[in-house]
């Protein structure tokens, strides 16, 4: 099994919480936060961090609706088989 | 499910990503609308080419990409340059031993509770204040959800680069929230 020692663990942190490593590192940055008092609060830390940043992607500028239907519309004319 | 059924249920959720897309690309409101409206209808008459299942919002934020790139031609090479000057400062990746966190605000609130405390539209504020580079990487990372390899395609640049704009993109970006959550007194620096 990988084992990570501290640097490992926190320069692999964001990839860590983004989901983007391969299983065996996944389970030795886990490990590393699991056992070490110093890293686990780092992973906390970038945490709640990002979990503010995923709910202010709520509070995001939409499509105006008027384009929605504008493209509803084109769609519809675009997909509309052939008038015999 | 036929075409136009397959199209509604996983194309057309993202245009209000794909909108906000067209919006950061071009500048202008009026502008974002045409780009999406040609990205959507180009997307639906390529729509055999789409993979069932795949990432539906990268293959759209790509096409929006072309179409603007395409439309924009004249100033390409301008756009290029700077591209190029910022592509050089990433390639010296990340060094050994960086720090994930902006210390100052690590320090004052290891669990990071402050950033609960900031409202939405502080956040959103707080990103695009930063460098382009950083910010978009951030956007489209945190925001829109989108993988790294993704990012990577869509901004033309290598994995390494969009790891290590994320990593030192969100230790700035921690830091403007600390500075912006000193500022409006969620955190209060000095001790009671
Ligand atoms: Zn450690």
């Amino acid at each position: 099994m990988t084992r990570y020692d501290c640097l490992q663990a926190l320069s692999k942190l964001y990839e860590y919480l983004d989901g983007e490593l391969p299983p065996d590192d996944t389970e030795a940055v886990r490990h590393h936060m699991e056992v070490c008092q110093g890293c686990y609060p780092f992973l906390q830390f970038c945490s709640s961090f990002q979990d503010a940043l995923h709910r202010a992607a709520h509070g995001q500028t939409d499509a105006p609706p008027a384009l929605r239907s504008r493209i509803a519309d084109l769609l519809q004319t675009e997909g509309a088989p052939p008038a015999h | 499910m036929d075409r136009n059924e397959s199209f509604q249920s996983e194309a057309l959720p993202h245009l209000d990503a794909v909108y906000r897309f067209a919006l950061r690309l071009s500048g202008s409101a009026a502008d974002a609308e045409d780009l999406v409206q040609e990205t959507f209808l180009r997307a639906f008459r390529a729509w055999d080419q789409y993979t069932p299942g795949t990432r539906a919002k990268s293959w759209l934020f790509t096409i929006c990409r072309n179409v603007f790139l395409r439309q924009r031609k004249r100033e390409r090479r301008r756009e290029e340059t700077v591209r190029d000057a910022a592509a050089e400062v990433d390639t010296k990746g990340l060094q050994t031993g960086e720090i994930p966190v902006f210390t100052t605000a690590y320090q004052y609130d290891p669990e990071g509770q402050f950033f609960a405390a900031i409202v939405d539209g502080g956040i959103l504020a707080a990103i695009e204040r930063l460098p382009d580079d950083f910010r978009d990487t951030v956007i489209l990372s945190d925001l829109e959800g989108l993988a790294y390899a993704e990012i990577a395609e869509l901004l033309d640049i290598p994995v390494g680069t969009v790891k290590s704009r994320l990593f030192r993109g969100r230790r700035l970006l921690q830091q403007v929230l600390y500075e912006y959550a000193t500022d409006t007194g969620y955190v209060h620096t000095n001790p009671q």
